[in-house]
């Protein structure tokens, strides 16, 4: 269990997919001027990566590697991370409607990223087993959470303060997510290498 | 940098918080409006979409679809709306934060529970993959019974402001 958990905290913190592996900017800037969209948005990533781990896992191993269809990979896992896109919206409509009609006004239920592929791939590049492979995008996942929710944070308050001319807007915005990148740094050193 | 599709938020008769969004009425019937958000999604929303593997991608997973099904359904009082009409509609911050949590986190939750669970049984893979799935359908199920419980639609509060030198239905006050 302990194994997972240095997994998890790997993966969410240290390994941060956003500002260390730099996947997943473009939602991480575009939907995070409001902490209560960045919540929504980030669980539905995180619904999305986590099953889209697990199927790209189960794709690679019971499929591409036995039959030796290495070259397909991206190509499939493309088709896999729709499918798991479409089922997610999907099952949100069918199994809570009302959820689905609270939700689907405000967050992009069809929640797709260069992060979602990324993780996958990365996944492939580790050789972790099913479980592993799962936690791996749910840390992955946690962490693009995080920083969205951080970031947002940052914004709102930013929103409220005086800010030269020149600085508001994106370059604020990008010199905040940079010193939130150095400030995620710090965790580098607590999981021994 | 892509816009918000998330308006600042104003309050309601309460003095809670409302997340507003900016949408298009692309249908009405009865008194039901059918709703398509202004931007739905932060990636593959900007100048360089056509060119960008995310949009592609988002495309290939159905957010290119037009029209009604990519709106959302919205009962409202369709004699204060027209088709092509920009309204905005709000919901309460904390309620689109709870619906997300259980539409999303609760089935998640549940999901790697059981893997967990069947993993620390000593399920080989197969089995755990197996445990994970039936994890994701109790999930599913209770946030189904959750979300029948507490959700709370949003409200169309007013049409939008219409940009300088546009015409349409939108120009019309609330």
């Amino acid at each position: 269990m302990n194994e997972y958990l240095l997994l998890l905290l790997s993966t969410a913190l240290i390994n941060n997919v956003v500002l260390v592996k730099f996947l997943g900017l473009c939602p991480t800037m575009g939907v995070s001027k409001s902490v209560d969209a960045a919540l929504g948005m980030g669980l539905a990533t995180t619904f999305v990566i986590t099953l889209a781990a697990a199927a790209s896992w189960m794709l690679e191993h019971w499929l591409l590697a036995p039959f030796d269809l290495g070259f397909l990979r991206i190509l499939s896992f493309i088709l896999v991370i729709a499918a798991a896109v479409q089922f997610t919206e999907m099952a949100i409509r069918k199994t809570s409607p009302a959820l689905y009609e609270s939700l689907g006004i405000y967050l992009p239920l069809i929640t797709t990223n260069c992060a979602v592929l990324g993780v996958a791939l990365l996944n492939v590049q580790q050789g972790y087993g099913f479980l592993k492979s799962v936690l791996f995008g749910f840390g992955s996942a946690l962490g693009f959470t995080i920083v969205l929710l951080i970031f947002a944070g940052l914004r709102e308050r930013l929103a409220l303060a005086s800010v030269p001319a020149a600085f508001s807007g994106a370059p604020a915005a990008f010199i905040t997510i940079s010193l939130l990148s150095l400030a995620f740094m710090g965790f580098s050193g607590l999981i021994p290498a | 940098m892509h816009q918000s599709f998330l308006a600042p938020a104003d309050n309601d008769d309460h003095g809670l918080r409302l997340v507003e969004v900016e949408a298009r009425v692309v249908a009405i019937e009865g008194q039901v409006a059918w709703l398509q958000p202004e931007h739905r999604s932060g990636c593959g929303a900007c100048a360089s979409a056509s060119l960008c593997g995310a949009a592609t991608l988002a495309r290939a997973a159905g957010g290119g679809r037009a029209g009604r099904l990519a709106a959302r359904c919205v009962p409202v009082a369709a004699d204060r709306l027209a088709v092509g009409d920009r309204i905005v509609v709000g919901l309460r911050d904390d309620a689109l934060a709870r619906a997300a949590l259980t539409a999303y986190a609760l089935p998640l939750a549940v999901m790697l529970g059981a893997a967990l669970v069947a993993d620390r049984t000593g399920a080989g893979e197969s089995m755990t993959a197996l445990a994970m799935a039936g994890g994701l359908a109790a999930g599913l199920a209770l946030a189904r019974w959750a979300g029948a419980r507490a959700a709370e639609g949003p409200r169309v509060l007013r049409h939008a402001r219409v940009p300088s030198g546009s015409t349409g239905n939108q120009e019309r006050a609330a």
